[in-house]
């Protein structure tokens, strides 16, 4: 049935199709039981034989087709149907980075692509809903979500994509692209600081894998730097976004206060649950659960991460630092912005056929014109219609004299 | 002054006073010229009945036996008018604008107030009702209460049965031998030609009658729609008890048919003589009275 989930946006109600009989009833109904008056100047009635066989199986076709249109049209309405429009791709489509200022994206048009300025161009803001760059830049668009949600827009698959070529590409989602975009660089400089890092500390003894995996951030992420907590004093949120703790349970007071005021607590499953917290798993694993403790989070592994089992992988700087940075809000905000083009050729490209071509559009206002039409024709045929007069009066009732 | 409205006409149960005030609506203004004539002899004094009109209470006499009297006056009659009445079945048509009207009350109030002023004006009146299975008469005479005695007798007709046949008819022909102005009221609508053969009998004898034909409107106009099933109120062997019909489909052949059988009926009428008047029951009783009484001017 999910070609009728295609069709109609709540087809719940198509059992009222149903109530076509209504009108088709009421229609034989009153076929079958004419009204009876009493006439008499019969003898110059016709008499010629009206049998029923003879005689429409329905009177009044027109009026019971507006009717059961009137009920179809109700039905429609409530089930609310919708229409497929074909998307095609438009040529000629620049979308530019909105860090990029307007005149200057024009320029770049005008000396690169020339071959556009002929044929006339659009030219649109990088962003979810792609405003026309005569309106101001968006600001702080997540580039890379961006283009991911906009490598599916039939109407987009072959736009030109103007981005500055500096900054660091980094999302924990895979980037989606068109395989018929074009990209284009615009060499800035870049006035942006390098991008934020987080602030680690860690309180208690640190786990046997600790040490290679700092090494292995610290090479990718130059001055990456990590705080050894001691075990009593907790350090403050606003110096330290990450506290890994390796200590006992239960959690120190400090420790909760620092969650409390906005950091990032990581334990694994040696500090059990405080019971009025709300854990919920990350990313459908169903190693790793967080809960939110007053401004900060706290992200919890179910194993232990002192066994094999968690560390004995090759990925592990990277999955860890997926899964830590994926948790703090803040970092991902400040980063954002902070890549590029230069390496986001890698992206995965999303097939023609994967993109939706067609466009939903719902009926509603059209339904309810065409209803209103057909109920004002509906009443004009019923009411021009000379009513039968229904004798009720025998021949002594109305004879009070 | 207002007309009565066929729902008064329907509702009121006093023929009687009903009568006499359509027919005051009538002789607005000629009534009282018309009663000073000469030939106006007293009769006798009667004691004073509900309904008689305070005008005719002797005051005079009042005042010495403190009793209310009513002065009776003996005039001479100009006239005798035979009120024929046709109550068949099909007098008993309702009108579909007024359901409770039918057509013989419309005729009884009307043969009521012109009893009315066929009084006023000293003249005699004697009424004829009759069907297949009954025959009312009430022999020519003159005054109140004979006029009281004329709707006495009209309250109890019923419409029924057929139009008498011959051998029906046959004792009835001895009320027209004196001289009298036959007034007939009937809707016209005959099986054959029994009542043109009656007219035209009555106008072989010397006594040509006034026809009036009384119809409803849907009659005139067929306003029906739809599936219907027609019953026919007097049936008989040419004419089916019901018939199923597509009012719409009907109407035009049906309005083409009434409407000649109508010109027919008017021509037959012409030929002897006699203006046929074509009433709707629907109408004020009062208009078709004074049509009447302007159409004959040798009636009043």
């Amino acid at each position: 049935m999910l070609w009728i989930n295609n069709l109609f946006q709540s087809p719940q109600w198509l059992w009222l199709f149903t109530a076509l009989i209504i009108p088709i009833a009421i229609h034989l109904l009153r076929r079958s039981n004419p009204q009876q008056i009493s006439f008499a100047a019969l003898q110059w009635v016709q008499r010629y034989s009206q049998s029923r066989a003879r005689r429409p199986i329905v009177d009044n076709k027109w009026l019971l087709l507006l009717r059961l249109l009137i009920v179809a049209l109700l039905t429609s309405l409530l089930a609310q149907p919708l229409i497929k429009r074909e998307i095609y791709p438009q040529e000629g489509v620049i979308l530019v980075d909105p860090r990029i200022g307007a005149g200057e994206a024009n320029t770049f048009i005008h000396n690169s692509l020339p071959q556009l300025v002929g044929e006339g161009y659009k030219v649109l803001w990088l962003s979810p809903e792609t405003p026309s760059v005569t309106s101001p830049p968006p600001q702080n668009v997540d580039l890379w979500k961006t283009l991911s949600a906009l490598s599916r827009r039939a109407d987009l698959r072959r736009a030109h994509i103007l981005l500055i070529n500096n900054g660091v590409p980094a999302s924990h989602q895979a980037l989606r692209v068109s395989p018929h975009w074009q990209w284009h660089g615009l060499d800035k400089a870049s006035t942006a600081p390098s991008p934020v890092l987080p602030s680690i500390a860690l309180m208690g003894k640190p786990p046997s894998w600790w040490a290679p995996v700092l090494e292995d951030w610290q090479s990718k992420m130059p001055g990456l730097s990590v705080h050894i907590q001691e075990q009593e004093k907790a350090p403050s949120a606003e110096q330290t976004d990450w506290l890994i703790y390796t200590g006992l349970a239960p959690l120190p007071q400090a420790v909760l206060e620092f969650v409390t005021d906005g950091g990032l607590l990581i334990t694994d499953n040696s500090i059990p649950p405080t019971d009025n917290l709300n854990f919920v798993a990350v990313d459908n694993s169903q190693s790793t659960q967080v809960a939110s403790v007053g401004r900060g989070s706290w992200l919890r592994y179910e194993s232990d991460w002192y066994s094999e089992v968690f560390y004995r992988r090759a990925d592990l700087p990277e999955r860890l630092w997926q899964q830590w940075s994926g948790q703090d809000w803040s970092l991902q905000h400040e980063n954002r912005g902070h890549w590029s083009a230069s390496k986001i050729m890698a992206g995965l490209p999303v097939e023609d056929s994967e993109v939706e071509n067609r466009r939903i559009e719902q009926l509603q206002p059209w339904l309810i014109i065409a209803l209103l039409l057909l109920l004002a024709f509906e009443r004009l045929i019923a009411l021009s219609r000379p009513a039968a007069i229904m004798a009720t009066v025998s021949n002594g009732e109305a004879d009070h004299g | 002054m207002e007309y009565l409205s066929p729902k008064t006409l329907a509702s009121c149960r006093d023929l009687v006073w009903l009568s006499r005030h359509i027919a005051e609506g009538v002789m607005l203004g000629v009534q009282h010229s018309q009663r000073r004539g000469t030939g106006l002899e007293f009769h006798q004094y009667r004691g004073y009945q509900a309904g008689d009109s305070i005008r005719h209470i002797d005051w005079k006499l009042f005042a010495r036996s403190d009793r209310y009297y009513v002065r009776e006056t003996e005039q001479e009659s100009r006239m005798h008018v035979c009120f024929v009445l046709d109550t068949s079945a099909s007098l008993g048509q309702a009108s579909f604008v007024e359901p409770s009207l039918n057509k013989l009350h419309y005729a009884k109030c009307w043969i009521a107030s012109l009893c009315w002023l066929l009084n006023a004006q000293g003249d005699s009146f004697s009424l004829l009702a009759f069907n297949s299975s009954r025959t009312v008469y009430v022999p020519e005479g003159q005054g109140e209460s004979h006029q009281r005695q004329i709707a006495l007798q009209l309250k109890q007709l019923d419409a029924s049965d057929h139009w008498p046949d011959h051998t029906q008819l046959a004792p009835l022909w001895q009320y027209f031998e004196r001289p009298c102005q036959v007034v007939l009221l009937s809707d016209f609508f005959e099986q054959g030609n029994e009542i043109g053969d009656f007219v035209a009998r009555l106008h072989a004898a010397g006594r040509p009658c006034l026809p009036l034909q009384l119809l409803i409107e849907a009659e005139q106009t067929f306003p029906f729609g739809g599936e219907l099933k027609l019953l026919n109120p007097e049936v008989s062997a040419s004419t089916p008890a019901t018939l199923e019909v597509d009012a719409e489909r009907q109407r035009q052949s049906y309005l083409n048919a009434f409407a000649h059988a109508q010109s027919e009926l008017k021509a037959r009428f012409a030929t002897q003589e006699c203006s046929l008047q074509t009433d709707l029951i629907e109408q004020p009783v009062e208009k078709s009275l004074r049509q009447f009484i302007q159409l004959h001017g040798r009636l009043c």
